[in-house]
């Protein structure tokens, strides 16, 4: 579907959405959750990072709603690297194949399309609620065993929190309900609007839910809607609560108003419009208190974090009031495009493939959040360090040796890893590219590896003659079939 | 007659062995000690007092030797002689942490009475046999246990935790209390039950007379100075293709994979891949071993044989040739940090109820093993320091230890154990550094910014007055303990 058709889709909900509000006493048709709620059921590859050539497959199942033409509306969480999809909807045990029209990671949101016309019929889209509720009773839906499971949910509380895939900053709902197993898309609505989908439960009966109101926007905004994608704060802040903190700064203690920054980039190359130990007083327009908290018109009180997705999208620029060298100033913050990539050790990665690249037995991989996990106890205290604390180093990304596998041509080496690289024949390393471009220029004959400074190893020598062959043996012997992921030129 | 001719030499040697094992049993003694160990969160606190037991053996010159964990943090030391109940007071003449040995002075010389002191003999060998003796828990008489020396090698000491030395591992079963009690072999002391591994079965630890002697080679000029270190990290050079790097002509030789720091002797001297192929005539295989006393183990045992600031010749190989070089060793003190520290209470600064300590070992062990009160910051701070620069190696990270609360300072938005980078713009490398940069507040403010990006301030002059009334509410000496 195009933004265009998409775009007019939600206008039609939404102008539907006016004329119900505006002649009350049109009867609302009940919401009968088996005509818009289905079964999907998905397939999706899982890579093993400490043997990044090895791919298994596993199934699940999640919920899906029918939200307009072509399209099921789901969360991405459990989509990264799947590879079929079948929808079951009203009960039937017949199947749809589906395809994955667009998945937004970052906002935890996909939309998925079935072809075959016949799965359209009899199916009715749901609107997406234009408000939040902040309290009352809500209602939640899924498949089980080809009938409908219905629960009801309290709300708890809306505030602003961590998105589930990533740092995104948004609303989320909080609500308490007897349901087992949620966090798979389960629908909750209210009356006939999609209030928002499960995105995780837990054993304290609580669920977290995506709300519609964010859905709507992140579907404009982000992948799915071909949109400028998700804009976060690239900047760290701390509660301006101690008096003597805002009085150093020549603000008046007793003024309930404005958040210190701390580090004012984070991760953008880009230079920010803000500096070390501003004091934002105003966000957008609103005044931002001690405790970093703001009055949204609609909801109340949340946290500032909020603002980064509240109305903006990514490289939009939001007005900022802030306190420096004593002075008021008003700027201009440009709003960061939210992205996987971002940071020296980058946390999180969907629907990538392990990258890696196997030279005389040595595996090199990127390192990121995927890989330290798999690592786990074998990371040195250096790169629990690196990921922590995402130090500047002076190059952008990292790559380790993450182990060797034996053979004569590394012999003395079996033992070691996993290394972060520092240079290869003398070139900085930060990508996998750079790997392989400083092994195609051995000076003397000899490869040369060195590791960061700081870790357990500084130094490692190889035969360059030799390498190419000891790649080969080193493949075969472990029946390995690629020495590089297949991106790897 | 004829008769008795013939067994007289037998009963001679056993009337003989009866004497020795009685000589030795009567020379060792058992010790207890009440300590008082620093809380290292509130460092102005002790620990109540806790009594300890362990064992301890005359040497000569009316000392007792014993282990440094039997008598640390002592507040009154007591020693018993065998089947004595009279109490005798002891103090610690010298004590070497790094190699968990001590050697004490009794007050009263009459303790010494009829004692004869045990020898330290030489190094036992593998498979051969040694008796235990000490004062272990579980009764009141000596014990004794014998076994094999099962094996010999360098060994991490863990009263020290930093540091590892020769040891010698035996089956003999040692128990709490056998700290400090001598391992005899021919009536001559092989060694001091030290530690055991809980890791292991019929494991347990003796230090070695060569670090015996050590020690008291060490204490004879009247100051204990301890190991010293060449700051090497050798490792083994087996590949093939480095060596042909290296232009090695043979199979021998280690690598010198990095220098630590600080030791600015060590690397004007010696240069990253250079070739370790003797110490002080040993020569050193390609694994990183020597061959000592018919035994495989670490070549840094020769380097620990050396006094602080002797030179040790060793041979290395650079750029294609054979080079003869004197290295000297030196104690390293800059890395106690990172293993555990003694006699000594922790330095501390409080700043309008904000307690300001060093990071230490002690700090990390005393918030337990929830993983949740450490950070990769502080173990990154702690254990690699020397991989570091040298003023880095040499700095010693200061935290926020803890926060009593006060009207004053209530709203002080740290977490605890946040490092603490400057106060007053003045870069915090140290206690001292702290205790300067105190003199300078900004514009009446004390401004503090720490390595988790937080920046927090105090009103100087309310901050004295809020440490008066902590210090009397919280009945604490000073406001500070800064060593020199």
């Amino acid at each position: 579907m195009t933004k265009h058709s998409f775009t007019t889709c939600l206008l039609l909900f939404a102008i539907t959405g006016t004329q119900i509000a505006a002649f009350p006493w049109r009867a609302v048709q009940a919401f009968q959750p088996e005509e818009s709620l289905v079964e999907i059921e998905l397939t999706k590859k899982i890579h093993s990072y400490r043997q990044p050539w090895l791919t298994n497959n596993q199934t699940g199942n999640k919920n899906g709603l029918v939200i307009g033409p072509n399209q099921i509306l789901t969360t991405a969480d459990g989509l990264s690297s799947s590879a079929t999809f079948r929808i079951r909807k009203g009960g039937e045990s017949k199947p749809y194949q589906a395809q994955l029209r667009s998945i937004d990671f970052q906002a935890n949101l996909a939309l998925l399309d079935v072809e075959d016309p016949e799965f359209w019929l009899h199916v009715k889209p749901v609107r997406l609620a234009d408000t939040t509720p902040q309290n009352g009773i809500l209602q939640i839906y899924r498949w089980r065993s080809g009938r409908i499971e219905e629960r009801a949910a309290e709300i708890v509380r809306l505030h602003v929190g961590s998105a589930k895939l990533s740092d995104l900053s948004h609303l989320v709902l909080l609500a308490s309900s007897e349901i087992n197993g949620a966090g798979w898309a389960e629908i909750v609505m209210d009356g006939n609007r999609l209030v928002g989908l499960t995105t995780s439960g837990s054993e304290n009966k609580q669920l977290t839910i995506l709300p519609a109101t964010f859905i709507a926007d992140a579907l404009k905004r982000g992948p799915c809607g071909d949109g400028p994608g998700h804009g976060f704060f690239d900047f760290y802040w701390m509660r301006a609560s101690n008096p003597a903190l805002l009085e150093s700064k020549g603000l008046d203690p007793e003024a309930n108003e404005g958040v210190v920054v701390t580090r004012a980039k984070i991760y953008e190359d880009a230079g920010s419009s803000l500096q070390d130990g501003d004091v934002i007083l105003k966000i957008d327009g609103f005044p931002i208190d001690k405790e970093g908290k703001y009055i949204d018109p609609e909801y109340g009180r949340l946290s500032l974090e909020g603002l980064s997705t509240r109305q903006h999208a990514a490289g939009e620029s939001i007005p900022m009031e802030i306190w420096r060298d004593r002075q008021l100033q008003q700027i201009q913050y440009s709003l960061p495009r939210a992205d996987f990539n971002h940071g020296l050790i980058p946390n999180h990665q969907h629907d990538v493939e392990p990258r890696y690249l196997i030279a005389g037995g040595l595996l090199f991989q990127p390192l990121d959040g995927p890989l330290m996990r798999a690592l786990s106890k074998a990371n040195s205290g250096a790169m629990e360090y690196y990921d922590a604390m995402q130090p500047e180093i002076g190059r952008p990304s990292l790559v380790v040796l993450s182990t060797v596998l034996p053979d004569d041509y590394n012999l003395g080496y079996e033992n070691i890893g996993p290394l972060m690289l520092d240079r290869i024949n003398g070139q900085t390393i930060s990508t996998l590219e750079d790997v392989a471009r400083a092994l195609a220029n051995p000076p003397n004959g000899f490869h040369r590896l060195e590791f960061m400074h700081d870790d357990t190893l500084k130094h490692l020598v190889l035969d360059a003659h030799n390498l190419e062959a000891a790649t080969e043996r080193v493949l075969q012997q472990y029946r390995i079939s690629r020495a590089a992921s297949a991106e790897l030129k | 007659m004829p008769a008795f001719r013939k067994i007289l030499p037998l009963l001679c040697f056993l009337v003989t062995g009866i004497l020795q094992a009685t000589e030795a049993e009567r020379a060792v003694v058992k010790i207890v000690n009440f300590s008082q160990s620093p809380n290292w969160q509130e460092p102005w606190k002790f620990s109540q007092v806790r009594p300890g037991a362990g064992s301890g053996f005359v040497i000569e010159g009316n000392r007792i030797m014993t282990n440094a964990h039997v008598v640390s943090w002592s507040r009154q030391l007591l020693v018993f002689r065998y089947q004595d109940p009279q109490p005798y007071r002891a103090t610690i003449e010298y004590i070497g942490h790094d190699c968990d040995l001590a050697v004490l002075r009794v007050e009263d010389p009459a303790f010494f009475d009829g004692l004869i002191p045990l020898e330290i003999g030489e190094l036992p060998i593998v498979r051969s046999s040694v008796t235990t003796y000490g004062y272990p828990a579980g009764g009141q008489q000596i014990s004794y246990t014998s076994g094999v020396i099962s094996r010999i090698e360098v060994q991490r000491y863990s009263h020290i935790y930093n540091r590892s030395l020769l040891t010698l591992q035996t089956d003999a079963a040692l128990n709490p209390g056998n700290s400090g009690g001598p391992a005899i072999q021919d009536g001559r002391v092989v060694g001091v039950s030290f530690q055991g591994n809980p890791d292991l079965e019929n494991a347990g630890f003796i230090i070695p007379p060569e670090i015996i002697r050590h020690f008291l080679n060490d204490i004879e000029d009247g100051h204990y100075h301890g190991f010293p270190d060449a700051g090497i990290s050798v490792v083994q050079l087996h590949n093939p293709a480095f060596r042909q790097y290296l232009k090695l002509p043979n199979g021998e030789g280690a690598r010198i994979d990095r220098i630590f720091e600080p030791f600015p002797e060590t690397r004007q001297r010696i240069h990253e891949n250079d070739v370790l192929l003797e110490i002080d005539g040993s020569p050193v295989g390609s694994d990183g071993m020597i061959l000592y006393k018919g035994n495989r183990m670490q070549a840094s045992v020769l380097f620990d044989a050396a006094q602080h600031g002797q030179s040790v010749p060793i041979k290395i190989w650079r750029d294609g040739a054979e080079h003869a070089i004197d290295l000297p060793v030196f104690v390293n003190t800059e890395d106690r940090i990172s293993g555990s520290q003694y006699d000594t209470p922790p330095p501390y600064l409080m700043i309008g109820g904000l307690v300001f300590t060093e990071l230490s070992l002690d700090f990390l062990r005393s918030l337990g093993r929830d993983k949740r009160n450490t950070s990769a910051e502080m173990l990154y701070e702690l254990f690699y320091r020397n991989f570091q620069d040298e003023d880095t190696s040499r700095a010693k990270p200061i935290l926020l230890s803890s926060q009593l609360n006060h009207p004053g300072n209530i709203d002080f938005r740290v977490p605890l154990r946040s490092i603490l980078t400057h106060l007053n713009e003045q870069p915090i490398h140290s206690m001292h550094d702290l205790q300067a940069a105190l003199q300078n507040p900004i514009d009446g403010f004390h401004r503090f910014k720490f390595s988790n990006d937080r920046i927090e301030a105090l009103d100087a002059e309310n901050a004295t007055a809020i440490d008066q009334e902590l210090m009397e509410a919280y009945q604490i000496p000073a406001t500070s303990r800064i060593h020199d």
